[in-house]
């Protein structure tokens, strides 16, 4: 039903009616948000990354031809707004120009501890298997690497917190 | 556990309120210009012209400044025409680049993620034969920095043993051996093809030196390499041979970083740097080279790879 309704907003969305646009994004702000993080890991990147992607897919919409892929689509976007903003970041190469972690950063603290622990490259896929639901294959796709590369990443990703969280009740690593 | 990183995946999120907040600023600002284009459907062309003139001429005004205070000093990511969709392809191109070796084995063994090893292919004085690639889509150009050694540039040239005599023969003519010191072509080993002429295939490898820094316009025919500087006689002395001085004159690669940027179509760039490290490698019986580490003459043969390690 929830999907029916979905694919009944993008279609009010392409032929341009604003409310149905604006809902469906609100749909897809949380995926957008955890996305998002995975690349960005801070709020204040995130919310511009995902500024910049609402305005794309409104921009854009009208060239989606198949609505199943709408949240996919989105999802490229979205990783490639983050990527610029991250770009962007690494020239800077003065210390005055580094920008320290809003000390407002208190939203969503376990989401980031966990995804602190991890490596950037198993960070966006474990929330894209997780979090999105995306298949083994469909995230190769995205993300363009061979799908052995996603499992193997995925198996080290899963490692990586199982060996955290024991160390954190004080057990030993399997 | 297992749960525990599972649901930190899957359990709701708060969304920042500076997330909601920017988000909102887009909302009100694609409203406002769905609000003037259905004001401007409802009028008819034939009265009110100015008023429509003066609404798109606002609208203009607001698309620009949302464009202004959004976008501010990001640069427009071309590469989104790509997303348009077909259905071959209904994911937008991500930009990436991978190096490849020019001498790849198929037996090499599992290397692990962002590993690529190098055996050398003809290799003569400093010019190693451990050649290498970027490859990836949209790239226009290259910059290779290296902090320990040197790198060179290599084009290959397809030849037949025949025509190779005969080259040989009229004294290499177009190979000005004396006028640039900087370049060198080595003549590659025979490979037999597989033709029925029987004929021989041999690969001539035209070097040139580029020192510790190279920036060059992509060219998917060029190879880059790693280059001794060090002349390899000068390392010899009466207690080691050349096999040694070969082999003490790879350290120098020995956790050097290579750093690699690459330029895309629409101005964005992308940087990756590898760790070097010189491997000794086991041949079998069948002169396969594998992964595993040589140890000692008892094993049999080896050969030298350079692993690059991205960091």
């Amino acid at each position: 039903m929830q999907e029916k309704q979905t694919a009944t907003l993008i279609k009010r969305a392409k032929r341009r009616e604003t409310n149905a646009f604006t809902e469906l994004m609100q749909l897809y702000m949380k995926d957008m948000y955890r996305v998002g993080l995975a690349i960005l890991m801070n709020d204040e990147d995130v919310a511009d990354a995902i500024q910049d992607t609402i305005l794309t897919c409104w921009e854009k919409i009208h060239t989606l031809k198949h609505s199943r892929y709408f949240q996919t689509w989105m999802t490229r976007i979205l990783m490639n707004k983050c990527y610029d903003i991250r770009r962007k970041k690494q020239h800077f190469t003065s210390l005055d120009e580094w920008e320290e972690p809003s000390a407002e950063d208190h939203y969503n603290l376990e989401l980031k501890e966990a995804l602190g622990i991890l490596d950037e490259k198993y960070r966006i896929i474990l929330v894209l298997f997780y979090s999105e639901g995306y298949h083994i294959d469909e995230i190769a796709q995205i993300l363009k690497i061979p799908k052995s590369t996603v499992q193997t990443r995925l198996q080290r990703g899963r490692k990586k917190l199982a060996d955290y969280y024991l160390d954190e009740k004080g057990g030993t690593k399997s | 556990m297992k749960d525990q990183k599972k649901n930190v995946f899957t359990m709701d999120v708060d969304v920042p309120e500076i997330v909601q907040q920017k988000a909102d600023s887009v909302f009100s600002q694609i409203e406002k210009e769905g609000k003037l284009m259905k004001i401007k459907e409802k009028k008819s062309p034939f009265t009110n012209r100015k008023l429509i003139g003066l609404l798109a001429a606002g609208a203009a005004c607001i698309l620009l400044v949302c464009a202004v205070s959004l976008t501010n000093d990001r640069a427009t990511n071309n590469l989104e025409n790509p997303l348009e969709q077909s259905e071959d392809d209904p994911f937008a191109f991500l930009p990436d680049f991978s190096l490849t070796a020019y001498a790849a084995e198929p037996n090499i063994g599992d290397l692990k993620d962002g590993q690529l090893m190098l055996l050398n292919a003809d290799a003569e004085d400093g010019y190693t034969g451990f050649l290498f690639r970027p490859e990836g889509e949209g790239i226009t150009g290259i910059n290779l920095s290296l902090d320990k050694g040197e790198l060179y540039s290599v084009t290959m040239e397809q030849t037949t043993e025949e025509a190779l005599k005969d080259w040989l023969a009229q004294g290499m003519p177009d190979i000005n051996l004396d006028d640039d010191p900087d370049t060198h072509t080595i003549i590659g080993n025979v490979e037999v093809s597989g033709t029925e002429e029987a004929a021989s295939l041999q690969t001539l490898y035209h070097c040139k030196k580029r020192g510790t820094n190279v920036t060059d316009l992509y060219k998917d025919s060029v190879y880059y390499g790693f280059y001794l500087p060090e002349n390899l006689e000068n390392l010899m002395n009466s207690e080691t041979d050349l096999a040694e001085a070969y082999q003490n004159s790879l350290k120098m690669f020995e956790d050097a970083t290579l750093t690699v940027t690459v330029n895309y179509e629409d101005g964005s760039t992308l940087t990756k740097e590898f760790s070097l490290s010189v491997r000794k490698l086991m041949q079998d019986e069948n002169g396969e080279v594998t992964q595993q580490e040589w140890k000692s003459e008892e094993e049999g043969a080896y050969v030298y790879g350079i692993l690059l390690s991205e960091k």
